[in-house]
């Protein structure tokens, strides 16, 4: 299984972190600019104090076979910014217990380790894999990074009934993307789609938010995630289900040392 | 021990803990190119079974973890090669950054992928793999503290373990056979002396460094020669050593090193061994989810010819691993190490896929070039492939 680099993980926390940041002060501007709308919408996703879920990816080919995996997944924020992921496989069974550590800088780059319960040994993961596929899905490590809304220049293209499109264009190398372009509802600035563009600004996938729901009745989460690759016909589903939020996880659980014994 | 878990197993079941399962079992096929070396051996190509399961039973709270995983192979024709152990069956409690665990289990500080240097903690199973990478299970007690990024353990082994050899008539078997039965023990103890371990390792910007120390009983042995027979007699030395293992990520590379100092027997004599490497990523080539990584490594140890049994002494790694991005998780990985000395070559190639959740198929050709002489002599003649079929739990 190729679980590498920037992985991962943070399925969730794309879900959750997507764009990424820190609840800054938006200003209440009657027309928000592009970057107001991606805090905002990042804002939705983040402060939750740390969260868990599991998940069923469903990998669909052009000739419509079908391959499944199951996951699980835990993030936490501390006070400082930084957060922590873990993702944890339950399938398919030769890769049980592989366990995919993150350690999100802000500013820096992530620390990332992979325990592959069949070598018994903790492996660490290099960023430079970022355009890499994940786990053989259609979500590049890059898709499922949380991504800081400082790191892209934003810009609000339309309005297009109750949404804005905005679009983010990286500045820095290394993404596999020219740009992306959102959909974010006026009301309550939640990201329903993303299309990605290559770097020939060719449109290669869409990723689709649905079935939104308050799990514990306060934080809002997509709990159905739908990436088509427009060029290969494959397509890739993650299902959240069981979502649990602020159940007094702490850094140690999130520890390197700690991989060995997760199950 | 078995009995007990099965018990703790269903009493838990019902209050809250997890109570799960993992591992696999497999049919072996495998066919040698020649005929053996020596003629008590048998000829064969056979089909044998093994099974490593793991049964583990977590706490609600992840703080309390019992777990089993024996292991078993049953194969009919080399009945040398049938054997069982327990590579794991301990308890761990998590505490906060403390740790507490004890039982038996596995412990590795290597580094390096093709030869690990610094391990000392296990044996190896040299009836299961003739590399040297399968491991037996080692009693032992434990307390570690891991706050952060650094982690500080400590470990006692109150009981030594011989390694495995293969038999007379078994396969991929030493020159001369080892008589386990007559092992020399240097302590009066024997195998109840106790051996320690300690350990502090850490990881900060791209590093991940450990230090270890060790003192007890040596876990290769030295290998006396006997005028009557043509057997072997192991003897294990009281053994004190220090090592560090080093690897370093930037970017698509990965530099590692590993090493050790360490005093053997009453007269504290030294030798020393490290190893170095390089690994290289192509991440994604041109797009298309393919992964690649090269590797190239070298060891070198100062031991002279009296001093306990290694393979390694002056030889070079090189190895690939090519994965690609489909569901199956294809993958294949070839690597050879050489001696520098002499040139003697061991190539050892696999690929292998999924099939479906559960199964995996494997297939693996081993190889020697070069001189078939020597204490390794049997070994480098059983050139052979194997097809695996792994159910996995």
């Amino acid at each position: 299984m190729k679980i590498r680099s920037k992985l991962v993980l943070y399925s969730i926390l794309a879900a959750t972190l997507t764009l990424a940041i820190a609840a800054e002060r938006v200003s209440r501007a009657a027309s928000p600019s592009g970057a107001d709308i991606a805090r905002k919408a990042a804002a939705q996703l983040s402060g939750y104090g740390d969260q868990q879920a599991s998940l069923k990816m469903i990998l669909k080919n052009a000739h419509g076979n079908v391959a499944t995996r199951a996951i699980r997944f835990r993030t936490l924020e501390d006070k400082g910014g930084q957060s922590y992921a873990l993702i944890i496989f339950d399938s398919p069974a030769d890769v049980k217990g592989t366990a995919l550590l993150t350690h999100d800088k802000r500013g820096g780059d992530d620390d990332q380790w992979l325990y592959l319960p069949a070598l018994r040994r903790v492996r660490r993961i290099s960023s430079s894999n970022r355009t890499g596929r994940f786990v053989g899905s259609e979500f590049s490590y890059e898709d499922l990074s949380g991504y800081d809304a400082a790191d892209y220049h934003w810009k609000r293209l339309a309005d297009r009934g109750g949404h804005y499109v905005i679009e983010a264009r990286p500045k820095r190398s290394g993404s596999g993307y020219s740009r992306r372009v959102l959909l974010v509802s006026k009301k309550g600035y939640r990201i329903e789609q993303i299309t990605f563009f290559d770097r020939k600004n060719a449109r290669v996938k869409t990723l689709s938010y649905s079935r939104f729901s308050r799990p514990d009745g306060k934080h809002e989460r997509a709990l159905r995630w739908t990436m088509v690759n427009h060029e290969s016909g494959k397509s890739t589903v993650l299902e959240f289900s069981n979502f649990r939020f602020n159940q007094g996880l702490t850094v140690s659980q999130f520890s390197k040392s700690r991989l060995r014994r997760l199950r | 021990m078995r009995s007990l878990f099965a018990i703790t197993f269903v009493l838990c079941a019902g209050c809250g803990a997890k109570v799960d399962y993992r591992g696999s079992m497999a049919a072996d096929g495998r066919a040698f190119f020649r005929k053996a070396k020596y003629a008590a051996q048998e000829q064969g190509s056979s089909v044998s079974l093994v099974a490593e399961p793991e049964f583990y039973l977590q706490s609600k709270s992840e703080r309390h973890l019992l777990t089993l995983r024996p292991f078993l192979r049953l194969d009919p024709i080399d009945q040398q090669r049938s054997h069982w152990d327990i590579r794991r069956a301990d308890y761990v409690a998590s505490v906060g950054d403390w740790v507490f665990g004890a039982g038996a289990g596995i412990f590795s500080w290597r580094v390096l992928s093709g030869v690990g240097v610094v391990d000392i903690i296990n044996q190896i199973d040299f009836v299961e793999d003739a590399s040297g990478n399968q491991k037996l299970g080692q009693p032992y007690a434990r307390i570690a503290w891991q706050p952060g990024a650094w982690s500080f353990e400590i470990m006692a082994l109150p009981v030594f373990r011989q390694p495995t050899f293969p038999g007379e008539k078994g396969r991929l078997r030493f020159a001369a056979l080892v008589d386990t039965d007559s092992a020399l023990y240097e302590t009066r103890l024997g195998r109840w002396q106790p051996s320690f371990a300690a350990r502090v390792a850490v990881n900060a910007g791209g590093f991940d460094i450990g230090l270890g120390l060790f003192s007890g009983v040596s876990r290769q042995p030295r290998l006396i020669a006997q005028i009557t027979d043509e057997r072997v007699v192991p003897a294990y030395d009281l053994t004190h050593q220090a090592s560090l293992d080093v690897s370093w990520t930037i970017g698509p590379v990965v530099l590692k090193a590993e090493g050790f100092g360490r005093l053997w027997s009453r007269d504290l004599r030294f030798y020393g061994g490290a190893g170095g490497g390089i690994e290289y990523n192509f991440f994604d080539i041109a797009g298309s989810g393919v992964n690649l990584a090269l590797l190239g490594e070298y060891y070198y140890d100062s031991r002279p010819a009296d001093a306990p049994l290694t393979f390694f002494k002056n030889d070079a790694f090189l190895g690939t691993r090519l994965t690609l991005p489909d569901s199956g998780g294809t993958r294949f990985i070839v690597g050879a190490v050489t001696d520098v000395r002499d040139l003697r070559t061991y190539i050892r190639g696999q690929a292998s896929r999924r099939f479906g959740n559960h199964f995996r198929v494997i297939v693996q050709v081993n190889a020697y070039v070069g001189k078939r002489d020597g204490l390794e002599g049997g070994l480098l003649r059983d050139d052979h492939a194997m097809l695996r079929l792994a159910y996995f739990l």
